[in-house]
């Protein structure tokens, strides 16, 4: 269990930092962010589980909006119900084989299309659907970009023998998230 | 340990696909009046000027149409997104989240008779 605290707090330390790291990047649209930091949930949803993917996304907006100074403001209700929904779905088509890019690409669709809704109903207009090709376009780059990071993420905490892990025992088949994911569930 | 590219995701990747290509595949019906929809007023621009949005008497913005493009000349909200956007043609939106305004051009409907 402390285990468990320790690396989410770590894992949800390192998305608040990426979510306001990059509002220093540039944007072709003025009104979006790239959303690296959902790389980091794409990695829980994959390797760990839905709660603690819920966790992490929920309090990386609230940190990260902290932080940024956009604390219940709308873009900051965009983010927050975006995350989530891309949580979940990323979650749940884990269970089914997907690979990271699809779970990526759908999670990326799932976020852009529930922060329209929500966008719709601060503005009581559907006609706010009509970015949803310019969002989905540039949902494309990032959320390749998301799936590489998350592939990559998994060996690097093993490598480093993430100290939470408490242990010294080497992979017997190189399996890094696997073994994560049965680390973590011991302690259940 | 999951791969980066499995097959399934190609199917995942169609259907991306098809929604980004979708709206270009349905034709468009454009009409060449602007309306700006607040959230308690609707105004109809059809002659080309620039107008003053005024909602129970709070100035909005300034809209400029010229008979072919729209763009929003100033606003009174803080991020100035909707001047940024810049010339709208037909089919193209103008979104102001502060003020609640939606800039947009009305498509032709095929009815003689509109009951609203």
């Amino acid at each position: 269990m402390v285990k468990r605290i320790a690396l989410l707090s770590v894992l949800t330390a390192l998305s608040s930092v990426l979510y306001t790291a990059e509002n220093l990047l540039p944007f072709p649209v003025p009104f979006g962010r790239w959303g690296f930091s959902n790389s980091v949930v794409l990695f829980i949803a994959s390797e760990i589980g839905f709660a603690d993917a819920l966790i992490v996304s929920s309090a990386k907006s609230i940190i990260g909006a902290l932080f940024s100074g956009r604390f219940l403001s709308p873009s900051f209700l965009t983010g927050f119900f975006g995350a989530i929904s891309a949580a979940t779905i990323e979650s749940l088509l884990a269970r089914f084989g997907f690979g990271y890019l699809g779970l990526s690409l759908s999670g990326a669709s799932m976020n852009n299309f529930v922060q329209l809704i929500v966008i719709s109903f601060i503005l009581e207009n559907t006609k706010a659907f009509s970015l949803l090709p310019v969002m989905m376009n540039l949902g494309l780059i990032s959320a390749t970009a998301n799936a590489f990071i998350a592939s990559k993420m998994g060996g690097i905490l093993f490598e480093n023998r993430a100290s939470f892990f408490f242990t010294e025992e080497t992979a017997v088949d190189e399996t890094p998230g696997n073994r994560l994911r049965n680390r973590i569930s011991q302690h259940r | 340990m999951r791969k980066f590219l499995e097959k399934k995701d190609l199917l995942v990747f169609f259907v991306f696909l098809a929604i980004v290509i979708f709206p270009f595949i349905v034709p468009k019906n454009i009409g060449n009046k602007v309306v700006v929809e607040g959230r308690d007023f609707k105004k109809i621009l059809s002659k080309p000027g620039i107008y003053d949005i005024v909602e129970n008497g709070k100035f909005l913005m300034k809209v400029e149409f010229t008979g072919e493009k729209v763009r929003v000349v100033e606003s009174t909200c803080p991020l100035k997104i909707c001047v940024k956007t810049g010339w709208v043609g037909p089919g193209g939106t103008i979104v102001c989240v502060p003020n609640e305004v939606i800039i947009y051009f009305e498509g032709k409907t095929d009815y003689d008779i509109e009951t609203w």
